[in-house]
């Protein structure tokens, strides 16, 4: 009796130890977040009989504004919304915030079927892996207003469709885009007697300025603060004469834009204004919250950055100092004419995977999103409930209590659709500098350079035949250039890092590559 | 002529393999989910080496490990050809013999020191405060970093300038950011490193320090002929350990740490495999990269207990 009770004790200590490694099971019909906890028993029986669409949520809106924690009624609501439109039920997946792609690229390699669409990436990517869907059908028969859409920009749909079969695996989301201006806290301009510069001598001159004059105090100003990649995108294009990108040599090879005469002379000019003092020292291992803590504390005064952080923090930053402003001014110049180089349109796209249960209606719910006032509700909750229209020929809207719903299914399927997303302060109140930004001033396309290679797609697989080892050539042009910058590594080896060490890394095979793809793409 | 009858009643039953498993059957039982463990996520991954010797292609799944394409020694040459292959095995060699001269004596001198610590209660509380940052995250510990070293506003810097020295760039030099994985490994280390240490002090017979006291040895001449030699067997197991784990130079720490200005100085083979595995999909890259590494440490870890063998008589087998 006593070994039989030993016996029982310890297979119930081990399955008890082994069942708590394991977890539930998750169906394709059950809840995946705890929002709709106040759906009662009858709504669930009805849900399961909708299908379900999983989708890869959207971060920057979360960090950013909407936190994605709304009231569970709120999200119901909106959830019901959707259902009751197009008779699917979205489902956000958040991926973990700073491993975003290596855990959605394990989710997609897993056999968990509970993901049918992402927006992370270029369709290349996974199409050669055989993980995507082809849209065509889709597109024809759920999708008419995403292709409506797209009427005047149907150049897009080249950069999601795969040539040679002509299978289109995306809905294109980042159109060209100009957002790489220098932005100059024009309020402290003016304190020491300055204008916005209109090219980069006036500006060298106002950074002095800064640094002299201290408009912060207690030496707290921080005249500049600058990212390696607008450094390319939004000053070198001053000092190149095709701008930043891949661009044709005389001897008729595609060569990466580090190599193209002149981009040395904007290192040089940004490797002095750091040696003086007028870039913060830290600029290129800053996260990108210290950059928003610098910018609402005041201390900053310009910055090549991409617009974000200066337009999203701004108004935090008014709050205690109502007279900050930040401008910039559009066609700003260097020796080599302006600035700023257009990014190329990409081959991001939101895809459908292949192993998706519900592609119908997948695709349903990206058709819905493409609709004006479902895009803002996605974003901002009910019409009339949550927010309504202030002037809806111009988009403006206000939203009545922002803390009720908070934009779980909000998507972003492109930035086309952003011209819509005006929320104003009050019903009297300017849209203000972020959605001026990212509804005007990003598709400023006559006061940019555009690359030479400027519409020309560069398939993954032929990159990675030819030139197996360009991320050491990426990895090589990123490390050099912050080293130049910041006097780690003497500008007298320039000249030995573009024809000795960028070799050796293999930038021939990738010059290679890109020149194959170029050459037939113009052809 | 007697007969041995002891001789014969104590030959014993022999007994198999599966009467010892009824036998001890509730001991068995207790250690099944420690040994299913082991078995489910330690040796049955191990057969995942095989992509390093196939093209596998992530998004086919498991599956995809038995169909994909064998392809030799391709993604280990792929490795050696690469321009920062020499730069990487560099970094983590040298990182990893920093922290081992570095971190591997520190526990060991803080544990003689505590035991030398006369108040009671000083020790214990001094004990306790030097395990803390064994349980803070390296997450926490790289802003801890961040904001003590910044060049704008930073403890260190701020104390610097006050004597009238200039600002350090210490996580964005590559002059100084191997210091500061090694100062902050062995903040972060050394407490909770000390405990083995401490609990083979105790051991120690309290006989010889009487003894040494009567001979009139000074605190240090008994620390140098009693403590240390007590504890050379636990110093070399705990030494050969770690050269097994050599290759190890902290992923996650150099992962929170590093920016591409250090990155000469700081990329590792884990992080390159981070980079090629799990950004850009490359498994069977990563896992041939992985592979080298672990076989190397296999080597360093059978040689370190050969020659401590040698040397000590001591080994872990």
């Amino acid at each position: 009796m006593k070994k039989s009770i030993s016996f029982v004790l310890a297979a119930l200590i081990a399955t008890g130890a082994l069942a708590g490694c394991g977890e539930p099971a998750q169906t394709k019909t059950s809840s995946a977040t705890n929002s709709t906890a106040s759906t009662n028993q009858s709504d669930e029986k009805s849900n399961t009989e909708i299908p379900e669409v999983y989708y890869e949520g959207f971060l920057p809106m979360r960090v950013f504004e909407n936190r994605g924690d709304s009231e569970p009624e709120a999200y119901a609501a909106m959830e019901k919304k959707i259902i009751d439109d197009i008779g699917v039920k979205p489902v956000p997946l958040w991926m973990p915030r700073g491993s975003e792609q290596e855990k959605l690229n394990i989710m997609i390699a897993s056999q968990d079927d509970r993901l049918d669409i992402i927006m992370s990436g270029n369709w290349q990517d996974y199409a050669s892996k055989n993980v995507l869907m082809p849209l065509n059908d889709l597109l024809d028969n759920q999708g008419k207003d995403i292709v409506k859409n797209y009427e005047d920009f149907s150049f897009m749909w080249d950069q999601v469709t795969d040539s040679k079969d002509g299978n289109i695996y995306g809905v294109p989301r980042t159109l060209p885009l100009s957002q790489h201006p220098i932005w100059i806290r024009d309020d402290w301009a003016a304190d020491v007697g300055k204008t916005t510069p209109n090219n980069v001598d006036e500006l060298e001159a106002l950074l002095k300025e800064f640094k002299d004059k201290d408009p912060a105090g207690n030496g707290q100003t921080i005249p500049m603060i600058v990212d390696l990649g607008s450094i390319q995108y939004g000053l070198s294009g001053g000092f190149t004469e095709h701008g930043y990108g891949y661009w044709q040599d005389t001897d008729g090879k595609v060569k990466p834009g580090v190599m193209q005469p002149g981009f040395k002379d904007a290192i040089v000019k940004v490797a002095d204004w750091y040696k003086k003092g007028y870039i913060y020292p830290e600029s290129f291992t800053l996260e990108v919250e210290k950059i928003n803590e610098l910018i609402q504390a005041g201390r900053v005064g310009s910055s090549i950055l991409i617009y974000s952080p200066v337009c999203i923090n701004l108004p935090e930053l008014q709050k205690t100092n109502p007279k900050a402003s930040y401008s910039y001014k559009d066609g700003f110049e260097g020796a080599k004419g302006i600035c700023e180089t257009g990014q190329n349109p990409s081959s991001d796209s939101m895809m459908i995977l292949k192993k998706s249960q519900n592609p119908e209606a997948a695709m349903k719910l990206l058709n819905w999103m493409m609709d004006k006032t479902n895009f803002i509700s996605s974003y901002t909750g009910r019409l009339g409930i949550d927010w309504d229209w202030v002037d809806e020929s111009a988009s403006t809207l206000i939203r009545h209590d922002a803390e009720t719903y908070d934009g779980e299914f909000y998507m972003f399927p492109n930035n086309l659709m952003l011209r819509y997303l005006n929320i104003l302060d009050n019903a009297d109140a300017k849209p203000g500098l972020y959605t001026k930004f990212l509804t005007v001033d990003s598709y400023r396309t006559k006061t940019v350079k555009q690359a030479q290679d400027f519409g020309v797609i560069y398939p993954v697989s032929v990159l990675d035949e030819i030139s197996p080892n360009r991320a050491d050539v990426d990895r090589m042009i990123e490390e050099e250039l912050v080293k130049f910058i910041t006097g780690v590594r003497p500008l007298t080896e320039w000249d030995k890092f573009i024809n000795d060490d960028l070799k050796k890394a293999g930038v021939d095979a990738v010059i290679e590559a890109r020149t194959k793809v170029y050459t037939d793409a113009k052809k | 002529m007697k007969k041995d009858v002891s001789a014969v009643s104590v030959i014993p039953r022999k007994r198999t393999f599966w009467s010892k498993i009824k036998k001890y059957k509730f001991y068995y039982l207790l250690a099944l989910p420690g040994f299913l463990f082991l078995l489910i996520f330690k040796y049955v991954p191990m057969f995942g080496i095989v992509l390093a010797f196939k093209d596998y292609d992530p998004f086919m799944g498991v599956s995809g490990i038995f169909s994909s394409e064998w392809v030799g020694f391709a993604n280990f040459t792929k490795f050696f050809n690469s321009y920062y292959f020499t730069n990487v095995m560099g970094n983590t060699i040298i990182i990893s013999l920093y922290k081992f001269i570095f971190s591997f004596p520190a526990p060991i001198i803080l544990a003689i020191m505590i035991n030398e610590c006369g108040g009671k209660y000083f020790k214990k509380i001094f004990q306790t405060i030097s395990y803390i940052p064994h349980f803070i995250s390296w997450v926490v510990v790289a802003s801890i970093m961040f904001t003590i070293l910044s060049t704008d506003n930073g403890l260190v810097n701020t104390a610097l300038n006050s004597l009238g020295l200039p600002s350090m760039a210490f996580l964005s030099d590559p002059k100084y950011f191997r210091g500061v994985l090694v100062v902050s490994e062995i903040w972060k280390t050394i407490g909770f490193g000390s405990i083995v240490y401490l609990a083979a002090i105790t051991g120690v017979d309290q006989e010889q320090y009487e003894a040494a006291n009567m001979d009139g040895a000074t605190r240090f001449q008994k620390i140098r002929y009693i403590t240390l030699p007590s504890i050379t067997g636990v110093v070399m197991i705990m030494m050969i350990l770690r050269i097994g784990s050599l290759l190890d130079a902290g992923f996650e720490q150099i992962f929170l740490l590093y920016s591409p200005g250090v990155y000469s100085v700081s990329d590792i083979v884990d992080t390159f495999v981070y980079r090629s595995g799990l950004l850009d999909n490359d498994y069977s890259y990563a896992t041939a990269v992985g592979m080298f590494k672990s076989v190397i440490a296999g080597i360093l870890l059978i040689s370190a207990n050969f020659f401590s063998k040698k040397v000590t008589s001591e080994g872990i087998w």
